[in-house]
C-alpha cells in the first residue's frame, strides 16, 4: 500500500463516528457563517451598486461648483448688500456647460468611451391636480441617453426612446403617488417658476426607492426651457467599457476638458465605503469562528489521540515513522474538514434560501422596492474552503505531532 | 569491533540502562550477551528485573544509557529514528501480553499492516497474509475485527502480524499471560512450530516458569544483570 496512512486516516474517520461528526458539524457551522453574512449582505449590496450604476452613467462631466463663498469677497465688492439675492443665480449659472457639444467632440476619442449623454438636471415639482412632488428633473437626448444608462430597460409601460418635447417618463411609485398612467398629463415645475404640461409616455421601474419616486425624464429642450437654461446644460454622462476603469477615465476627462468628471465610485463613496466597513467587521467575525471551531476540534483531537496512544506505540513498533503517524491525524482533519466544507457550502446555500424568503414575504428593502437576487458570494465561498483547511491543520497540527514524538514503549505501557 | 560470526543474530556489549529521575534506576546492568540466528530462548526474571526494558533495548524500541548493540553485524547506536523504525519493519516482529491490534481494521487487514508500512501493496503480501493467518488456524476469520473474536485469537492474529515481513527476530512479551492454560499451550506450540519451520528467532519474554522450561535457552535476569544463562538442548 503507497499510502497507509490515508488508508488508515480514512478508516479512523468512519470507525470513530463520534468523533467525526462533533469536528465535521463544528467546520461546517463556521464555514456556513462565513460564507451566509457576506454572501447576504453583499448580495444586498452588490444589488444596490448594480441599479446605482445601471441607472446613472458611469462618469458625470459637471462644470465645478464655483461657490459663491469663495467668491463672496469680489461680489461683495461689486454688489454690496444685493450678493444674498444673488447667490442661488450665480450658484446655478456657474454649473452649466455652454458648449456641450465641443467638449462631446473633443473627448469622444477618449479610450474606454462607448457612449456620451448630456442633460439637465435639477429638483423641480411634478404637479397633478391637488396633488404635488417635488422630483428631479433631468432632461435628455433619448436616443444617446438609453445608449448611456439603462433606463430603457427599466421601462414597464410605454416607452422612452420616442420622448419627445411635451411629454414626460416618471418612475412607477411617483405615478402611483400623482394617480397618473399613459396618456394622462402633468404639471412640471422648475426652479424659477416656470413651468410645462407634458403628457406621460412611459413609466419606469429601477428597483431603486430614490429613483422609483423621484426621478422624471422630459426631453433635452423641455427641461432647458423648464429651467431657464436657454442652449446649456449641466453635464455629460459617459458610458465606458470597463467600469472598474472609471476613475482613471475621469482623472483623463478632467485634465482634457478642465471640468470636473466623477466617477460612479465617487458618486457611490458611501456605499462603497460601507462594503469596505463591512468586510472588516466580517474578517473580525471570521477570526472569532475560526478560533473558537479551532479550540473546539483540538480538545476533540487532544481526546481521540489520546484515546489511541496504544495503537500509535504498536504502528511504530511495526515500523511506522514520526512522520507517517502525523500524517494519519493530518490526513483524518484534512479529509473531515473538506467534507465539512461540502456540508457548510449547502447549509449556507439553504440559510441563504431561508433568509431570501423572510425578505420575500416582506416585499421590500429599506434601499431598494425589488428584491436583490441573494446568491453565494465567490470570494468568501473560496475563503471558507482555505478556513476549513486552515483550521483543520491549526487545530490538529499539535496533537498530531505530539501522537509522533510518542514513544512507542510509553505508548504500549499507557 | 568485535568479532562477529555470520551465524550472530545480535550482540550486546556491556549494555547499561539507567532511567534517570530523582532516585536513578539501573534497569540494566553491563550485559554482554549474544543470541545466533534461529535460537528459541527465553528471558525470565521476577517483575521489576529489567527484562521488559531488555526486551525494548533488543527490539530497538529504547536505546541503551551505554554500550554496543550489533544487529546481523551493524552497530545500532549512530541509528536515527527512521534507520530503527526502517529496521525494527523489516527485521523485527513483536507480540505484546495485550494483543494491541488495531480494532478498525479487520484480522486480515491487521497481519497486512507492517506490508503496509513498508510500502508493499502485492497480492503477494494478501496471499502471504491469508497463508499466516490459515497457519495459526484462522482461515475463517480474515474479515473478522478484534472485537469479534476471543483473546486467544487475538493472539493468533498479532502472532501472524509479528510474522508478516518475515523478521529476523520475533519477540513475545508475556505472550502468554492473558490467556488460559490451554490455549497458552497451544500458542507456545504455535512458535516452536514456526521456529522450525522459518527459522526465525523467537526471544520470549516471562515470567511463567514452565513456559521459560520448554525453550532452548533461559536467561535469567535479576536486578538488571544476566545471573544465569543455560542451555536445555
Amino acid at each position: 500500500m503507497k499510502f497507509y496512512e490515508l488508508f488508515i486516516a480514512l478508516r479512523y474517520v468512519t470507525s470513530n463516528l463520534k468523533q467525526s461528526i462533533i469536528i465535521t458539524m463544528a467546520i461546517s457551522i463556521g464555514v456556513s457563517l462565513i460564507i451566509w453574512i457576506p454572501s447576504i449582505n453583499l448580495s444586498f449590496f452588490d444589488d444596490l451598486i448594480d441599479k446605482s450604476v445601471a441607472s446613472a452613467p458611469n462618469i458625470t462631466i459637471e462644470k465645478e461648483l464655483d461657490t459663491f463663498e469663495k467668491n463672496a469677497p469680489k461680489f461683495n465688492l461689486f454688489f454690496g448688500d444685493r450678493t444674498l439675492l444673488l447667490k442661488d443665480q450665480v450658484q446655478t449659472r456657474k454649473r452649466n456647460i455652454k458648449s456641450y457639444k465641443e467638449i462631446m467632440e473633443q473627448i469622444k476619442y477618449v479610450e474606454q468611451i462607448e457612449a456620451m449623454s448630456p442633460y439637465v438636471s435639477e429638483q423641480g415639482f411634478v404637479i397633478r391636480g391637488t396633488e404635488e412632488r417635488g422630483a428631479q428633473i433631468r432632461g435628455i437626448i433619448p436616443g444617446r441617453e438609453v445608449k448611456v444608462t439603462d433606463i430603457e430597460n427599466d421601462i414597464i409601460r410605454g416607452g422612452i426612446r420616442n420622448l419627445g418635447i411635451n411629454d414626460i417618463v416618471l418612475g412607477e411609485t411617483l405615478a402611483d403617488k400623482l394617480n397618473v398612467d399613459l396618456g394622462d398629463r402633468v404639471t412640471v415645475t422648475g426652479p424659477r417658476g416656470s413651468s410645462k404640461s407634458l403628457k406621460v409616455v412611459g413609466i419606469f421601474s429601477t428597483g431603486l426607492r430614490e429613483n422609483d419616486e423621484f426621478q422624471v425624464y422630459v426631453a433635452l429642450k423641455s427641461g432647458q426651457q423648464i429651467f431657464n437654461l436657454g442652449n446649456d446644460v449641466n453635464g455629460i454622462g459617459i458610458k465606458i467599457k470597463d467600469i472598474y476603469k472609471a476613475r482613471e477615465v475621469a482623472g483623463k476627462l478632467r485634465e482634457i476638458t478642465g471640468l470636473d468628471a466623477e466617477s460612479w465610485m465617487e458618486e457611490n463613496k458611501q456605499i462603497l465605503d460601507q462594503i469596505s466597513r463591512f468586510r472588516l467587521i466580517i474578517t473580525f467575525i471570521n477570526f472569532l469562528i475560526i478560533f473558537s471551531a479551532a479550540s473546539s476540534i483540538t480538545s476533540v483531537f487532544i481526546m481521540l489521540i489520546a484515546s489511541k496512544s496504544k495503537e500509535i506505540g504498536i504502528l511504530k513498533s511495526m515500523g511506522a515513522k514520526n512522520f507517517s503517524v502525523m500524517s494519519v491525524f493530518l490526513i483524518q482533519a484534512i479529509s473531515l474538514s473538506l467534507l465539512a466544507y461540502v456540508l457548510g457550502l449547502g447549509f449556507a446555500k439553504l440559510l441563504i434560501e431561508w433568509y431570501a424568503g423572510i425578505i420575500e414575504s416582506a416585499g421590500e428593502t429599506f434601499f431598494s422596492t425589488e428584491i436583490p437576487e441573494f446568491k453565494i458570494s465567490m470570494e468568501y465561498a473560496v475563503l471558507a474552503f482555505f478556513y476549513s483547511l486552515f483550521t483543520s491543520i491549526l487545530a490538529s497540527i499539535i496533537p498530531s505531532y505530539q501522537a509522533a514524538k510518542l514513544n512507542p514503549v510509553e505508548a504500549i505501557n499507557g | 569491533m568485535a568479532e562477529i560470526s555470520k551465524n550472530t543474530l545480535l550482540k550486546l556489549e556491556n549494555i547499561n540502562k539507567t532511567y534517570t529521575g530523582v532516585q536513578p534506576v539501573h534497569a540494566l546492568r553491563s550485559i554482554n550477551l549474544t543470541i545466533c540466528k534461529g535460537e528459541f530462548l527465553a528471558i525470565v526474571g521476577p517483575s521489576g528485573s529489567g527484562k521488559s526494558t531488555m526486551m525494548n533495548v533488543l527490539g530497538l524500541l529504547d536505546a541503551p544509557t551505554s554500550g554496543k548493540l550489533y544487529y546481523l553485524g551493524q552497530e545500532t547506536s549512530k541509528w536515527d529514528e527512521k534507520q530503527k523504525a526502517e529496521f525494527r519493519n523489516r527485521e523485527i516482529g513483536f507480540i505484546f501480553q495485550a494483543h494491541l491490534l488495531l480494532p478498525e481494521f479487520t484480522a486480515l487487514e491487521n497481519v497486512l499492516m507492517p506490508s503496509y508500512i513498508s510500502r508493499k501493496t502485492k497480492k503477494a503480501q494478501k496471499n502471504r497474509a491469508k497463508e499466516i493467518l490459515e497457519n495459526v488456524g484462522l482461515g475463517d476469520k480474515f474479515y473478522s475485527k478484534p472485537a469479534q473474536l476471543s483473546g486467544g485469537q487475538n493472539q493468533r492474529v498479532a502472532i501472524a502480524r509479528a510474522l508478516m515481513n518475515n523478521p529476523s527476530v520475533v519477540f513475545a512479551d508475556e505472550p502468554t499471560g492473558a490467556l488460559d492454560q490451554k490455549t497458552g499451550t497451544e500458542i507456545y506450540n504455535l512458535f516452536r512450530k514456526i521456529n522450525a519451520y522459518e527459522g526465525m528467532t523467537f526471544i520470549i519474554v516471562t515470567h511463567e516458569r514452565d513456559l521459560a522450561l520448554k525453550a532452548d535457552r533461559v536467561i535469567e535476569i535479576v536486578d538488571g544483570r544476566i545471573v544465569r544463562d543455560e542451555r536445555h538442548n
